[in-house]
């Protein structure tokens, strides 16, 4: 099918998008860079897209901080717990609405989505994290992110679109709705678990405003990625104050970069396997609006 | 066998028939509305007994008080943490009664909805009556969990009268067996609801009560309930405070600006995306673009300072020294430009989507009468994800406001604080950081006031000018 397109068109958008991905990935290949370069190529800032002097110092020191490698470990560990307990909800609370029968389902609906549009904020947020006790505690990092309406509906609207007809020769069978949940339609909408348990992963994961509001003194909660927002923050600091010699602390820089490169490979390490599933739920989320 | 039949158990199913008779010549929702009324008078009347004892139990708190509701005994307070003793009882009857007269007012509406249309099913305005009455509840509810300390029951009763006058005339069953046969099928899912809907309303309804903070004066220790009132001081002070116009004036300046560079950014992208043919080449594009959308913003921020630094992987590269991120105008314009390199290749998706869902017959129809690569965009895919496009702007506008904490805690530093402060980190600084939660609460209620407005507003504009909207 030709559709009276020019080829000297076809070139443009190739480079276009060629210019594109180097945007992208130059700034990640130059930290990478960094993170494994020599001090004294830091020091002169000559380091760009490929290491030089290679060496693996400072991923060494992160490795033997326990600061670094606790707060790794537990934000795996937090970002498991929450991803399996948001998922436990986001499909409790899909799932009734199926039923069209179920009295009341407008209302919960409407009950719902009024929280996606009005927020209350952070002030009483932070107040009702007070007095409900969680602050400095680590449940505030599970509990009141662990349900997502835009996952809710997004879920609701994979399961709508599982055939009635499917669900009530199982209640003809004799099943329950738990039972038709658990054989019928987890199964059926195993896709959709992925993409949903995936957008809570990576929420958690690279989350911190969170952590930033209700962990006030207690460090040892903080997750990975307020640790890299407060070094970002001291070193800006420092940046300001030593002007010209920003690169000067070159370890510092190279451990900086190593954490950076740390917090990142999880992520980009499952991706590209996983990309087809965060794509299906955008588009999901889009055509169900 | 009807000897074999005590006298007794006949007698007594001579009575049960009786009741049962009685009670079939009403229509099921009648028989509802009288055994639940009954149910309500019998609680009230526990209740003042309870008064007139002097000590009362509360079942949501599981406390013992006294007359004037001081807690003698017990409770989830212990745990919680709260301060004894109910300050603003007036407050608490004078919301709960806005709540009921809203509650009738919808009432009688959907009565006479329902006399009118003959609704066998609950009307829309019984939903809003339900939902007032929840609401009513869900108050209660977290003023005996929340800050308030303890909360007065005996307006329960009250409360519990409006379940019967509803299912008067929304008790959708006009028969005990279908009743039955409903709770037998449905049972579970409510069961299901439980937990998540406990979470909504906890941790998404739950802060609302304390909005108040923001009418309130700044007894930032004390529990939001029993703070003395402020009224609207805190609004005029915010807008006296020259802090607070800048950040205003910064959240404004940065929306927009991200808004009119940002916004067309995913919806070129995803066009040429589509003209790609390659389909390798084009696979792999996507996979590199929708990476930065999966860093966080620490990581970004740091990324930035990397490569946007005075001495940085731009600045090497270019052979100059601009200070992208230490100047006030340059450090704008890097904020925008590093969203747009997050965003762009993810914000893609959702126009491919649409792209793909416009009928391929139109391309080669306009082919056929000789359109151009240009023409074709123009004419048929760019009126085909309109749709998509109105309803993310819809959003975006919804957005101004501004719903990017992360991101500018992130990227913000101490040389383009005059730039770089918005509203949230000024809510951030003063009450959170600092201490002035009032002024803080008001502040953030303005903004999501605001925020609110701004998204039905666009959404009402565009059902206007004849779009299909958001809602």
């Amino acid at each position: 099918m030709n559709l009276n397109k020019s080829k000297t068109g076809d070139v443009i958008i190739v480079i276009v998008f060629i210019l594109l991905i180097c945007i992208c990935l130059f700034p990640m290949m130059n930290v990478f860079a960094r993170s494994m370069s020599a001090p004294r190529y830091l020091i002169r800032s000559e380091v760009s897209l490929f290491p030089r002097g290679f060496n693996m110092d400072a991923f060494e020191i992160v490795w033997s901080d326990s600061k670094y490698t606790w707060s790794l470990a537990w934000t795996a560990i937090l970002t498991f717990i929450c991803t399996i307990i948001s998922l436990v909800l986001t499909i409790l609370c899909a799932f009734p609405f199926v039923y069209k029968g179920l009295l009341g389902r407008k209302t919960l609906n409407v009950f719902m989505i009024f929280t996606m549009y009005f927020g209350a904020g952070m002030i009483p947020t932070f107040l009702l994290m007070r007095s409900l006790g969680l602050i400095d505690n680590p449940l505030v990092l599970i509990l009141p992110a662990s349900l997502s309406i835009f996952n809710v509906i997004l879920m609701r609207s994979f399961f709508y679109g599982i055939p009635d007809s499917i669900r009530e020769s199982s209640e003809i069978d004799g099943a329950g709705p738990f039972k038709t949940l658990m054989l019928i339609y987890l199964p059926l909408s195993k896709p959709v678990l992925a993409t949903i348990s995936l957008f809570y992963a990576v929420n958690r994961w690279n989350g911190y405003a969170d952590a930033l509001l209700f962990l006030r003194t207690e460090r040892r909660w903080d997750p990975i990625q307020l640790l890299l927002f407060r070094v970002q923050q001291n070193l800006t600091a420092i940046d300001v104050t030593q002007f010209e010699t920003a690169a000067g602390n070159a370890p510092t820089e190279a451990i900086r970069m190593a954490t950076i490169v740390i917090a990142t490979v999880p992520i980009l390490l499952v991706y590209p396997f996983l990309q087809k599933y965060f794509v299906a739920g955008v588009t999901l989320g889009s055509i169900k609006e | 066998m009807s000897d074999n039949q005590s006298p007794l158990h006949q007698s007594n199913k001579n009575r049960f028939g009786k009741i049962e008779e009685i009670f079939s010549t009403f229509p099921m929702r009648v028989n509802v509305t009288i055994v639940g009324t009954v149910l309500v008078l019998v609680f009230s009347l526990l209740e003042w007994v309870n008064m007139g004892l002097g000590v009362r139990f509360n079942l949501f708190t599981l406390q013992i008080l006294n007359i004037e509701n001081r807690v003698v005994a017990g409770g989830l307070e212990e745990y919680f943490g709260g301060v004894a003793g109910f300050r603003n009882f007036k407050l608490f009857m004078a919301i709960l009664l806005i709540i009921f007269v809203i509650a009738m007012v919808l009432l009688v509406l959907s009565v006479i909805k329902y006399q009118s249309k003959r609704f066998r099913s609950l009307s829309y305005w019984g939903f809003g009556a339900i939902i007032f009455v929840a609401i009513a509840f869900i108050f209660a509810i977290l003023i005996t969990i929340g800050d308030a300390g303890t909360t007065v029951l005996s307006v329960f009763p009250l409360l519990t009268l409006f379940a019967p006058i509803l299912t008067m005339f929304f008790f959708p069953f006009d028969s005990l067996a279908r009743l039955m046969n409903y709770v037998k099928r449905y049972w579970v899912l409510y069961i299901l609801l439980i937990l998540p809907m406990a979470q909504i309303i906890i941790f998404r309804y739950g802060p609302m009560i304390n909005i108040l903070a923001a009418f309130k004066e700044n007894f930032f220790l004390w529990p939001v309930l029993d703070r003395p009132w402020a009224g609207l001081e805190f609004f005029v002070a915010a807008f006296n405070d020259p802090t607070f116009l800048e950040a205003f004036r910064n959240t404004l300046v940065l929306s927009f600006l991200e808004i009119i560079m940002g916004f067309p950014v995913p919806i070129i992208l995803a066009i040429l995306l589509n003209e790609l043919r390659l389909r390798k080449f084009k696979r792999v594009t996507q996979t590199i673009l929708y990476l930065p959308h999966f860093l966080s913003w620490a990581i970004v921020a740091g990324i930035a300072t990397t490569v946007l630094g005075n001495v940085g992987l731009l600045n090497n590269f270019l052979g100059t020294r601009i200070p992208f991120l230490t100047d006030p105008t340059h450090w704008i314009f890097s904020y925008i430009i590093i969203g747009i390199w997050k965003g762009m290749g993810w914000g893609t998706i959702i126009y491919l989507a649409a792209i793909t869902g416009i009928n391929p017959e139109l391309y080669e129809a306009a082919a056929v009468d000789g359109a151009k690569r240009f023409r074709l965009i123009w004419h048929i895919t760019l009126p085909g994800i309109r749709a998509v496009i109105v309803l993310l702007l819809i959003l975006n506008i919804g957005g101004i406001m501004g719903n990017s904490f992360e991101r500018i805690m992130a990227m913000r530093n101490p040389l383009v604080f005059r730039v770089s402060d918005v509203i949230e980190v000024f809510t951030y600084n003063r009450g959170v950081a600092g201490l002035q939660q009032s002024l803080a609460a008001a502040v953030g209620l303005f903004q999501s006031i605001v925020s609110v407005i701004l998204l039905f507003g666009a959404n009402y504009f565009a059902k206007k000018t004849g779009e299909r909207g958001l809602l």
